[in-house]
């Protein structure tokens, strides 16, 4: 395993990409205060895929939000690239959702480049940039397609290409592949892998799949719920690249079973 | 580089009927609802004819069209302050209401609001025509005003609730790629709303017509094709006041079927971009 480089042109004060500390969220509700978060301590160093798992109502979305700047924690504090945050970073942090959210009224190439008109970018360079990644996840016949006229794996190849368009160091996915069947849910998931091959920024990925998080990650992040906390964080030391049959071999189902037990021993 | 050219995923079949067959169960329904129209007219023209004791307010088509022609000039006078009326009552109305709506439906501390918009929509606000009548006068300003009224509280309503019925993920997901406040407006609020917004324009577009000929029935001195009503029934002349409301039919009819296009067209693109929810499984 390689030791995480400092990269050099961006100073960090430390070696995280990503990192939270401190962690506390509480949703208002009509009926008071529901507790989500409690003392939750998070951090990623460059080009790791961490993954985050644990039993539903945990707070792993609303973790998800608090990294992305979309929702602003009751207590604890947040940076990306050693800056503090205070709301979204478009250029620094991109976000996939599971619901691909994509706009139901433009075509999957207009979608694509939402950010960089956002941005303004000139539209001759959206068109190419939005060309360039619908290729690259597989899309490139599809870009005049309306979302209804895709599958759910391809709208969600878009929700990835989306994202990936405002090239972020931090990639945040939050069940991106849920909604999915198995058989497409795996090859998803080897596809995410040879994209971030070639990309190879920072990871942050929701899952309740066991497997598909020892597949994809460096390091498991395992959180239990009531109140919603990080309880362990287990390293995923299998060599890369991975083929498929990696899931497989004994270390794989070792790994994969400590996770298990550990979400088990919370209930 | 390493890309992906094999897809796996496969295009969901599109169950919309192909667009001549559209085209033709449109034109069908046209032709059976011009032969109900022509079967009304040709019994509103022997009904009365065959009455054995003739009243005096049921008159047969061709006695009201010989009554227009003859009363065409007074006729022709008042569509103006009726048509310019509805025209700028709707311009008020649909502002107003599209504005108000995407204000209330976007800011959770002005919810409230909506409660008491929808408890004065179901108040019959006629009531209050005489009060407006007597500080503006029964003119157009009058006119205008109370149809405003009328009208906003369905465009206002429906547009709030459209903007609220806005999914929170494409919210969310348009932020987190850096959408300003007012790109988040323009960009994915009121595009995913119009359908809704459009049909409330629709509704609030009848009331405004309600309402414009109530206020000129209700004052002999506002003018416009209500108060012509108003003056022929007085003076029963039968057949003039049915020509009337012929007009008032007309002018229905034209602003509906206009508005209900809109509708369509607008549905029509969002039904053929809605999203649909993966299938798991
Ligand atoms: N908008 C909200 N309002 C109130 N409570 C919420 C809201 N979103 C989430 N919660 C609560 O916060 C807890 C964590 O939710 P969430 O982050 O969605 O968990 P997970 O993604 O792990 O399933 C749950 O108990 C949930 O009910
Ligand atoms: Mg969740």
């Amino acid at each position: 395993m390689t030791i995480p480089q400092l990269n050099a042109e961006r100073p960090l004060t430390d070696e995280a990409v990503i990192r939270v500390t401190g962690i506390q969220h509480s949703y208002h509700t009509a009926r008071g205060p529901v507790p989500a978060l409690e003392n939750v301590d998070v951090s990623a160093g460059p080009k790791r895929f961490v993954s985050i798992v644990g039993p539903s109502g945990c707070g792993k979305s609303t973790l998800l939000m608090i990294l992305a700047g979309l929702i602003t924690p009751t207590a604890g504090d947040r940076y990306v690239a050693g800056a503090k945050v205070t709301g979204p970073q478009p250029d620094k942090v991109a976000v996939a959702f599971q619901d691909a959210c994509l706009l139901p009224w433009r075509s999957a190439l207009d979608n694509v480049a939402f950010p960089l008109e956002l941005r303004k970018d000139p539209r001759a360079e959206r068109e190419a940039r939005g060309r360039e990644l619908l290729e690259k996840v597989g899309l490139a016949g599809y870009a005049d397609r309306y979302p209804r006229e895709l599958s759910g794996g391809m709208r969600q190849r878009v929700a990835v290409a989306r994202a990936l368009i405002q090239r972020p160091a931090v990639l945040l996915m939050d069940e991106p592949f849920g909604a999915l069947d198995e058989q497409t849910r795996m090859d998803m998931g080897e596809e995410l892998l040879r994209l971030w091959d070639e990309i190879h920024n920072t990871v942050i990925f929701v899952t309740h799949n066991l497997a598909e998080a020892v597949y994809l990650s460096d390091e498991v992040i395992v959180m239990a719920a009531r109140p919603g906390r990080v309880v362990e964080r287990v390293l995923i030391d299998l060599p890369r690249p991975r083929p498929v049959e990696i899931t497989e071999t004994e270390k794989f189902l070792h790994l994969r079973n400590r996770l298990w037990r550990l979400i088990r021993s919370q209930e | 580089m390493s890309t992906v050219d094999e897809v796996r995923g496969r295009p969901v079949a599109d169950v919309a009927l192909p667009e001549p067959e559209r085209d033709r169960s449109r034109r069908t329904l046209l032709g059976w609802r011009l032969a109900v129209v022509a079967l009304l007219l040709v019994c509103w023209e022997l009904v009365p004819r065959l009455m054995s004791a003739p009243s005096a307010f049921i008159v047969p088509l061709s006695a009201s069209l010989r009554a227009g022609a003859d009363q065409w000039s007074p006729i022709v006078g008042s569509l103006w302050p009726t048509l310019s009326a509805i025209l700028v009552a709707l311009v008020f109305a649909w502002l107003v209401g599209i504005v108000a709506g995407f204000v209330i439906g976007t800011s959770p501390r002005l919810r409230f609001l909506l409660l008491i918009f929808g408890a004065l929509y179901a108040v019959p606000l006629v009531v209050v025509y005489p009060l407006i009548s007597v500080w503006l006068g029964p003119g157009q300003v009058s006119k205008v005003l109370f149809a405003s009224l009328y009208g906003v509280i369905p465009v206002l309503l429906t547009t709030a609730s459209g903007v609220r019925s806005v999914d929170e993920g494409l919210r969310r997901s348009a932020q987190s790629m850096g959408a300003s406040p007012r790109q988040l407006l323009t960009k994915v609020l009121i595009p995913a709303a119009l359908p809704v917004v459009v049909s409330g324009l629709r509704l609030g577009g009848g009331l405004v017509l309600i309402a414009v000929i109530v206020c000129e029935m209700l004052a002999s001195t506002s003018g416009g094709i209500g108060t012509l009503i108003t003056a022929y029934r007085v003076q029963f002349n039968a057949g003039a006041v049915y020509f009337c409301i012929l007009v008032v039919l007309a002018f229905a009819l034209v602003m509906d079927q206009t508005l209900g296009a809109i509708e369509r067209r607008v549905a029509g693109d969002a039904a053929k971009t809605t999203r649909t929810q993966p299938t798991p499984g």
